[in-house]
């Protein structure tokens, strides 16, 4: 097992913080009844200690930026983070409000090994606005001890062995400080009393002394931490459907303007979709305006799509037709309807493009459709009774069975139908051949017909029909 | 010399002894229309590959989609779909299938506008998923300009496009390679037609093209006999029941 820890010191500030402006710079610190919780590094530099009260911290520095903490905002955003953290392994545990945890060994390779997962999740986590230290152990504990202990610590090999992880791991142990350990106050300064100041220095100790003067609860702690003993962590389940919204600090003014935040509600929903190995075949976008109506529009994709690009592209075209609010306040997307895409979608070719491009034509019909509307676009398929408004049927499925039993002679059926018949005089047709009866559907609509070949005053070749009601021309032989 | 080869190369030139029939070393380009007549008229040897032309008739019906047949079934490739746009009635499925063509892969286009049909129009051109596109436009909205741009299109993508227009459009200029003019189909199931405009040759009036399958009126005499009998039994039962 190789076990990434990840820990986010300053998530309580972060989610105060939006990542395009740049208030890193200022110190600021988030307050937990009325005392410092969280502080960055500015803050600190002014002589700031966590558990200061704010009284205090201001006299210290007047411009101070708090914030009251927000604990909502937080498990919300490692919500997102681990839904993040999901892009990476499935195995994804919330360790603490500001930590998670992450099994790579199975995917390591996909990767391209540990320094480049490392450096990955910073820049991704990073793009988020969010600062985070990751330390990479044998057991989940000690990488959270090495995260906590800032320091990316100890160099990996790429591929790491086995028996290799669990060297570098208690290698590192050892000389970590106890002040990264989930330990008891009163425990910690007891360790303090006899001079232990590194994890190394209890790791050594008999487990029996150290269970006698510190409790199984210890024990086991430590067992966990080297490995001895199983620590099992419960893995996050990524969420069954997705509906999301953004709320817009300053009003979106027309529709390119709400394309960025959709933009960003796609980028979401593409992480999402990618989690659960899904693509996305109906979606539904909300505008709206920060009082009143907003507008909802859906967009369809004959092919599933996981792929941000890929769907912004027919959103885009599906919004040329849609009216917006002139003010945007508020966007939404729900993923209404998604398929499995199977296990191709990692697949890529020595260019890194994805191996499953959508073939053109099921592009063409998206884009159609988004355009033009759902209406727009009719396609046929056949089907098996004689009655010829019976024998072919519209259909939206491009895999719809194939009825090739009624494929008529060429040239006996019009290319032309008129849907529904055309009543027309008897004396302006010209009676060419027939007639040939078509009697047929007393379950349901039931026809008797004599259908004629005639020439009508244009000489135009027309194929109709006569029955209780008169002459009817059904269709043209174009 | 070298200049010489290059320009008989070109197919934007010919030479003046091709005029009317002979063709030039590129008649194996096209695909043959089904007619040798007409083949033998067309400087590509039948149906441009990649090209807008423009078929001239008023009515619906007279054959104006088997003349283009051949066209509509060419060989299976990537590119298979064939798009209906804007069609003035219900392509019938089972007749479309028994021509070849596989209906699943055969598509309507409903624009709201004429905006809308062009612009389908150059999404499917250039989409790469079609060889074939025929289109019913607005002709009272429709300009030089955007045919121009349809066959800049058409060629550029390897599509062949087909628009249909009115007899009255005759007298327009037009920017389509190849303009046909469907006269009439006659009883004995010829059609006939003028080509309006090609590349490489004037103008042909009064070409005769047989229809090689579709209705005919040889049992004529039998159903109007079997259509009058059965009037008159119709009328008869009538009578009875009175």
């Amino acid at each position: 097992m190789l076990w990434f820890g990840l820990h986010l010191p300053f998530l309580p500030l972060e989610v105060f913080q939006r990542p395009e402006i740049k208030e890193r710079g200022l110190p600021a610190v988030v307050t937990e009844a009325q005392r410092v919780f969280c502080l960055n590094k500015p803050a600190r530099a002014a002589g700031i200690r966590w558990g200061a009260s704010l009284a205090t911290a201001r006299s210290l520095m007047p411009e101070l930026i708090h914030h009251p903490r927000n604990q909502e905002a937080e498990s919300q955003r490692l919500e997102r983070l681990v839904r993040l953290a999901y892009e990476f392994t499935p195995y994804v545990s919330v360790a603490d409000f500001d930590a998670l945890l992450l099994e790579m060994e199975g995917s390591l390779k996909l990767f391209g090994g540990v320094n480049q997962v490392r450096a990955r999740l910073r820049s991704r986590f990073g793009r988020m606005g969010h600062f985070v230290a990751i330390g990479i152990a044998h057991t989940p504990r000690a990488s959270l001890a090495f995260a906590k202990n800032d320091g990316d610590g100890a160099a990996w090999p790429d591929f790491p062995e086995r028996s290799e992880i669990e060297h570098i791991g208690l290698q590192q142990l050892d000389t970590t400080s106890l002040d990264c350990l989930e330990l008891e106050p009163k425990i910690r300064e007891r360790f303090t009393n006899m001079g232990m100041r590194n994890v190394g220095d209890i790791v050594h100790v008999p487990r029996h002394e150290l269970r006698k003067r510190f409790g199984e609860e210890l024990t086991d702690y430590v067992a966990q931490l080297t490995g001895e003993r199983v620590d099992p962590w419960e893995a996050e389940q990524p969420p069954e459907a997705f509906s999301e919204n953004l709320h817009l600090i300053d009003p979106a003014h027309g529709k390119d303007e709400v394309l960025e935040p959709m933009e960003h509600l796609a980028r979401r929903l593409s992480t999402w979709l990618k989690q659960l190995n899904l693509g996305a075949r109906r979606l539904r976008w909300g505008v709206y305006a920060f009082e009143g109506d907003g507008a909802t529009f859906e967009v369809g994709f004959e092919q599933p799509r996981h792929e941000v690009a890929d769907i912004m592209a027919i959103t885009r075209l599906r919004m040329e037709t849609v009216d917006l609010p002139s003010e945007a306040m508020t966007v939404t997307l729900d993923a209404l309807r998604t398929a499995h895409l199977g296990l191709k979608w990692v697949e890529r070719d020595v260019l890194g493009r994805p191996l499953t491009q959508p073939t053109p034509s099921r592009e063409l019909l998206d884009r159609l459709t988004a355009r033009l509307g759902e209406g727009a676009l009719q396609r046929f398929c056949i089907l098996d009774d004689h009655r010829p408004e019976f024998a072919w049927m519209p259909t939206n499925e491009s895999d719809a069975h194939d009825v090739t039993a009624n494929v008529p002679e060429l040239g006996r059926r019009p290319l032309w139908l008129l849907e529904p018949p055309v009543w027309v005089r008897a004396g302006h047709l010209h009676i060419v051949s027939g007639p040939e009866r078509i009697q047929c559907g007393w379950w349901d609509h039931e026809q008797h017909r004599d259908y004629f070949v005639a020439r009508d005053r244009d000489e135009t070749w027309c194929w109709c029909f006569r029955d209780a009601q008169g002459w009817f021309v059904h269709g043209y032989f174009a | 010399m070298v200049l010489a080869t290059s320009l008989l190369n070109n197919a934007g030139l010919w030479r003046a002894r091709d005029l009317n029939g002979r063709q030039t070393a590129s008649s194996d380009r096209g695909q043959s229309t089904g007619f040798p007549q007409l083949d033998k008229l067309l400087i590509d040897g039948g149906w441009p590959r990649a090209a807008l032309v423009e078929v001239l008739c008023d009515r619906y019906g007279v054959g104006e989609l088997r003349l283009l047949a051949s066209a509509l079934t060419r060989p299976v490739s990537d590119a298979h779909w064939t798009v209906l746009i804007n069609p003035p009635c219900v392509p019938y499925a089972p007749a479309f299938q028994a021509l070849g063509i596989n209906v699943h892969e055969l598509m309507v286009v409903h624009p709201s506008s004429h905006q809308e049909a062009l612009w389908s129009f150059e999404e499917v051109i250039v989409s790469g998923s079609t060889q074939t596109v025929l289109a019913w436009l607005s002709e009272s909205d429709l300009q030089d300009k955007q045919l121009r741009r349809i066959q800049a299109k058409s060629k550029e993508h390897g599509v062949f496009s087909v628009v249909f227009r009115p007899l009255a459009a005759e007298q327009i200029p037009s920017a389509a390679e190849l303009r046909l003019k469907i006269e009439q189909q006659t009883i004995d199931r010829k059609l006939v037609i003028s080509i309006v405009k090609r590349r490489g040759g004037w103008r042909v009036d009064g070409l005769e093209l047989p229809l090689p399958w579709g209705p005919t009126a040889t049992d004529s005499q039998r159903a109007r006999q079997l259509l009058a009998n059965w009037e008159r039994t119709r009328r008869d039962m009538k009578a009875v029941a009175v």
